[in-house]
């Protein structure tokens, strides 16, 4: 093929351009304010359909009035005047998708952000879906681990499920959802993490993080940041999860976390006011129960006949005060399949990650633990619950029984053992070796104060001489007696091994 | 409590107290009309009511404004098409023209008829073409 007949056929083409005209649907705008413009005409809208303006510039029909209809900005509003003439697309607002959207930083439209060219895919896929049906899904039964000790072991994630993460700003919230990014290097999810209403500064923060990690090999960040208009916060978690839709339709598994949903509420919130719908409580719209669970029930674990795909959402709720019983939050644990509680109390006695024990839950979780996990965690959260009840007595000290202090000691030490530094995710094997040597009784010896040195020895034993222990309980995924057998083996040698540093 | 009354219903009504008046009733119905809306304070939906009203107007006379925009002034032959035209897909109403001249559309014509738009225009081609170019 040589050049000048490539050429040749381009001119061609090009003379060939045929002008075509054909009749399309057009409206007039009649006012423009805050993101919302008003638009007569348009009889033929569809709601949530695509709208040009002069500009080029899009917009998304939210309103379908007798006489007009009230149009979403995605765009300048500044370049839009009373007059312009308003054209229908025919088309609902769809978000490019596809494998080269992966480490890449986007917008709420899909448009990169990142300064890395362009994005090339053919597919799109609408940004409001209706949710897989009963008939496609199958219940939640593999892990998603977070590589968070505490959350592998109380509160179980599993692939497909809805898991709230809910607490008080500043305290540690993000940090829990992007420890599990890190930690799903090598498992084979795909990881979209949509910051809503964020500072650009901490998105910037939080891709360097996930940069340095290798986590962006298989992660997307959707940003609507805080300049951004508020049409663009209110379609982000949309756009976020029918990019990972595409990978879950592929039969993948895709994990996607909204941070945070409470200011995507207040950027729906003002477009509705603007809208002119009904203010109902805290001034939120009537539909603001319906604009998060339809998000979230787009979460799925679909059976073998389709595909077997996973879609897993991380929502994370900022409460004020601590109060979980405002209108959002309570909304959003409804729908979820539990939740995740931080306090700022338990943060600020150094308790990171600041998980409440006794007000998180998982309602699905226990059925995808591995086996391993479910011997040696059994036990945990009762004696956790226990130790909490007998805490106040522990200042008595000595006036106490031997069970009972012991049980203290017990539950001082799982306390201290939770504990976990940020950006370091445990592996399931290493959680589970941990945890067995806390359950068991193997550290009733140690001393609480020198309990997270042991443990990152430990961890550097395991992860060289104890090898064998990792191996088999990766193999087995149990504690089967001959594992358990080699287990209190190592930790014995371990324990001489600390004994003597 | 007063009810909220619509521009629409505003239209409505100017429509139904001028029909079939002659010239020199209609200003003293109107002085009456537009006291009522400043009564209620809602002479700011003056343009609205306007606009509505003239669509109530044109539907009950069987009228239909047709707004045709072009780079230049059209000669007698291409107006008797876009006229023929019109008259073929809305037979038996009565068709009224607004012509304007906008030199930024370079060629071509555009007709709008109600909501509906055939932009025929050198400028909308151009902005395909180059969408055209882009995209591929």
């Amino acid at each position: 093929m040589n050049k000048d007949y490539i050429i040749e056929q381009l001119k061609k083409q090009i003379e060939g351009f045929a002008p075509s005209t054909s009749e399309e649907s057009v409206g007039t705008v009649l006012e423009v304010g805050d993101g919302v413009a008003r638009v007569s005409g348009l009889s033929d809208a569809m709601a949530s359909e695509m709208v040009e303006f002069p500009n080029g510039d899009l917009g998304v029909v939210l309103n379908l009035e007798e006489d007009q209809t009230g149009i979403m900005l995605l765009g300048d509003m500044t370049k839009i005047k009373e007059g312009d003439v308003v054209k229908s697309t025919g088309k609902i607002l769809s978000v490019p998708v596809g494998d080269n959207m992966i480490g890449r930083v986007v917008d709420a439209l899909g448009f990169p952000i990142d300064g890395k060219g362009d994005i090339k895919t053919d597919v799109r896929y609408p940004v409001e879906k209706i949710a897989p049906g009963v008939i496609t899904r199958k219940s939640v039964h593999q892990p998603l681990q977070t590589g968070i000790k505490a959350i592998d072991a109380l509160i179980p994630i599993g692939r497909g499920q809805r898991e709230l993460i809910i607490g008080d700003r500043q305290t540690g919230k993000t940090a829990v959802a992007i420890d599990t990014i890190i930690n799903q290097k090598g498992q084979n999810v795909k990881c979209i993490y949509v910051a809503i209403g964020q500072k650009e500064s901490k998105v910037a923060r939080i891709v360097s993080v996930l940069q340095a990690a290798g986590a962006m090999e298989y992660t997307t960040v959707v940003v609507a940041g805080v300049s951004a208009p508020a049409a663009l916060s209110f379609i982000a978690p949309y756009t976020g999860t029918a990019i990972g839709e595409f990978f879950m339709d592929k039969g993948e598994d895709v994990l996607v976390v909204h941070d945070d949903l409470s200011k995507h509420a207040v950027a729906y919130r003002q477009i509705s006011l603007i809208l002119r719908r009904s203010p109902g409580r805290e001034a939120y719209p009537g539909d603001v129960f319906y604009l998060h669970s339809r998000l979230l029930e787009r979460s799925a674990k679909l059976n073998e006949e389709n595909g077997g795909g996973s879609l897993t959402a991380l929502p994370i709720i900022e409460t004020q005060g601590g109060d979980v019983s405002a209108y959002i939050p309570t909304n959003v644990i409804s729908i979820t399949d539990g939740q995740i509680y931080l306090e700022s109390d338990l943060f600020y006695k150094g308790i990171r990650p600041a998980l409440n024990v006794g007000l998180s839950v998982s309602r699905v979780g226990s059925s995808a633990q591995i086996k391993a996990m479910k011997q040696v965690a059994g036990t945990l959260r009762l004696d956790l619950a226990q130790f909490r009840e007998l805490e106040a007595f522990a200042q008595f000290g000595s006036d106490l029984d031997e069970k009972t202090k012991q049980m203290i000691e017990r539950g001082k030490r799982g306390v201290e053992l939770l504990k976990q530094a940020q950006y370091a995710p445990l592996s399931v094997e290493n959680e589970v070796v941990v945890l067995y040597a806390l359950t068991r009784g193997h550290i009733d010896d140690v001393a609480v104060e020198t309990l997270v040195e042991w443990e990152k020895g430990l961890h550097t034993y395991l992860n060289n001489e104890g090898k064998s222990v990792i191996e088999a309980l990766k193999k087995d995924k149990a504690l089967t007696p001959e594992v358990e057998e080699l287990l209190k083996e190592h930790i014995g040698k371990y324990k001489e091994i600390a004994a003597i540093k | 409590m007063s009810i909220r009354i619509k521009p629409k219903q505003y239209a409505q009504l100017l429509y139904e107290i001028t029909k079939g008046k002659t010239a020199d009733q209609i200003p003293q119905i109107l002085s009456g009309f537009v006291r009522t809306l400043r009564k209620k304070h809602h002479t700011k939906y003056i343009h609205q009511i306007i606009s509505f009203f003239k669509n109530i107007y044109n539907s009950e006379h069987n009228i239909l404004e047709v707004h045709v925009e072009s780079a230049e002034l059209l000669d007698e032959e291409n107006n008797r098409n876009i006229q023929s035209y019109i008259e073929k897909n809305h037979p038996g109403k009565e068709i009224v023209f607004t012509k304007k001249v906008s030199p930024q559309l370079k060629g071509g014509v555009m007709i709008r008829v109600g909501d509906k738009m055939i932009d025929g225009s050198v400028l909308k081609n151009v902005v395909k073409f180059r969408q055209t170019m882009h995209v591929r």
